[in-house]
């Protein structure tokens, strides 16, 4: 009872939060909300009993994604300062953002959601997850593709940022 | 949940968010005594002037001043922000404490299975307070700080998290109470080089002189802070201080065997005792630290980092995670061996990097300014 209580305050204020995120004028505003919001969800996945996800929502999202959009708009001083700018292309915005939206809803409503829980919440199912991650049968070729990927993306980003 | 239950957790963690709160004032004074000794000023004025109460109430009055002066917001900053970001910066300051462990059984908020992750997600969440400090005060001197801040702290995150990857990577646990209890010897032992670097980066992280280039109120415009005042600046000195005993406490649970002591048996509240007395050794070897050594210029710091400190972590971590394997896969099993021959690996890493650094310096190459670092962040030496 006091669980779901929570769950649903929580749910609600990340929605809100979500919300917020595109209506508010100010960049900074937006960053906080964004903040907000990923914090949300992760309360919302430490009820839902798995603390790794929460943990990693928080470490990826409100301390990387956030900081970095924080940093990138202190360094593009402009646009942080800027007042609302006009949005002169509302119309073929929303027509895209309402197709994604309905694609997406498409999306969820045909996947099949399972009736009970997949598997049983283990005490240690961190160690399983660790394991999953490097075990050839397991999650091993994905794991490192998305190394060589991030290792992709530093180094673009290394030659992207030279000084020439 | 039962709600007495609940009602005791929250008292747990509200004592525990406490305790620092409480320690801080007297961590202030203490390392200010500290020092006065070390420069040679014991008493303001240098002369028998001071009448009255002992000056250890001194410190009681001056939390009472820094309270109760007023908020003041200056015309034009982003209101909302600029009140957030001090609450934000105590908040994380605090949150630490909800995973570390006081004792063997039970004294903890939480026992987290992702403890160190909570640790890393909570200091990886401290440039943000500074970030929206320099961000709604809407000054061009709040906003280089918080750039600059950010760029240092961020830089200091990785041999940071590269550090504390080792202790997880011996104990086999992400959970600051295990990690503690994986600790037949302290790990300051095997893993001398990752404590040093666990030290260096979180010294750099808090601010603390020698490494603490992010705020110089002496040295650069302040920086972020510059258009904090009364209570709010009082709240970020706060979230100063508690972060510099955090540090102190976490070094404390990963390298020195956290609550682990004598007499543990007779009297489990003891651990207690231990890990703050640790702790509070720690904490005077930064104030020592802090008080012998001078100021290092930002691009030297951060071109140090960069060259030498997070490749040292991440040879470090390569280095134990094969010796540890090499030791388990020979069947050593005594901690005694083992702990020795990481301690080897570590002690030809070190010598290793002293080495390169020796020679570094008869090359000359030490006192090159940051590639990148442009004049904003002062001028380059050649060029004085």
């Amino acid at each position: 009872m006091f669980e779901q209580i929570v769950f649903l305050v929580f749910a609600v204020f990340a929605l809100v939060a979500a919300i917020k995120v595109v209506t508010t004028p100010r960049i900074s505003h937006a960053v906080l909300w964004l903040m907000s919001c990923f914090f949300g969800v992760a309360v919302l996945y430490l009820l839902l009993d798995s603390p790794f996800m929460a943990g990693i929502q928080l470490l990826i999202y409100t301390g990387g994604v956030a900081v970095l959009i924080g940093v990138a708009s202190v360094v593009l001083r402009g646009a942080a300062r800027e007042a609302q700018r006009r949005v002169t292309h509302s119309w073929p915005a929303s027509i895209v953002a309402l197709s994604l939206f309905l694609l997406m809803a498409w999306m969820t409503l045909e996947l099949p959601l399972p009736e009970a829980p997949q598997a049983a919440n283990p005490e240690g199912s961190l160690a399983l997850l660790g394991a999953a991650l490097v075990d050839p049968a397991g999650y091993l070729l994905p794991f490192e593709l998305i190394g060589v990927l991030l290792l992709v993306l530093l180094v673009g980003a290394l030659y992207l940022g030279k000084e020439r | 949940m039962i709600w007495s239950e609940l009602l005791l957790r929250a008292l747990g963690a509200l004592g525990m968010a406490i305790l620092p709160l409480v320690a801080t004032p007297f961590l202030v004074s203490g390392s200010r005594k500290v020092v006065g000794r070390i420069q040679n000023h014991r008493r303001p004025g240098g002369l028998q002037i001071v009448t009255g109460p002992p000056a250890r109430l001194r410190t009681l009055a001056a939390v009472i001043k820094q309270l109760s002066q007023g908020l003041i917001i200056p015309h034009g900053a982003d209101r909302a922000g600029f009140v957030a970001a001090p609450i934000l910066a105590v908040a994380l300051a605090l949150a630490t404490w909800a995973v570390i462990p006081l004792g063997p059984e039970g004294l903890q908020v939480a026992d987290l299975e992702i403890g160190v992750l909570y640790v890393v997600t909570v200091s990886l969440l401290a440039p943000l307070a500074v970030l929206l400090a320099g961000w709604s005060s809407r000054t061009g001197n709040a906003e280089d700080g918080a750039f600059r801040a950010i760029s240092h702290l961020i830089s200091h995150k990785v041999p940071l998290i590269l550090a504390l990857l080792v202790p997880v990577m011996l104990s086999g646990s992400l959970s600051l109470q295990e990690i503690v209890l994986a600790q037949q010897i302290p790990y300051i032992l095997p893993v001398p080089l990752a404590a040093l670097l666990f030290l260096l980066a979180a010294e750099a992280e808090v601010g603390r002189l020698p490494l603490g280039g992010a705020e110089a109120s002496g040295a650069i415009a302040t920086g972020t802070l510059d258009e904090y005042s009364g209570t709010m600046l009082s709240a970020f000195n706060l979230a100063e201080y508690v972060n510099s005993f955090t540090v102190s406490v976490l070094f404390s649970v990963f390298f020195l065997g956290g609550w682990r002591g004598p007499w543990l048996a007779e009297a489990p509240f003891l651990g207690t005792v231990w890990l703050l007395l640790k702790a509070f050794v720690v904490f005077n070897l930064l104030v020592f630290i802090r008080a012998a050594l001078p100021r290092l210029r930002r691009d030297q710091l951060l071109a140090f980092n960069w060259t030498y400190v997070v490749p040292l972590g991440m040879l470090v971590l390569v280095t134990v995670a094969l010796v540890d394997k090499l030791i388990v896969t020979l069947g050593v099993t005594s901690v005694g061996w083992w702990g020795a021959g990481l301690l080897a690996a570590n002690l030809v890493i070190g010598l290793g990097m002293v080495a390169v650094l020796v020679w570094v310096e008869r090359a000359g190459k030490v006192h090159r300014a940051a590639p990148g670092m442009t004049l904003r962040d002062g001028p380059r030496p050649e060029e004085r």
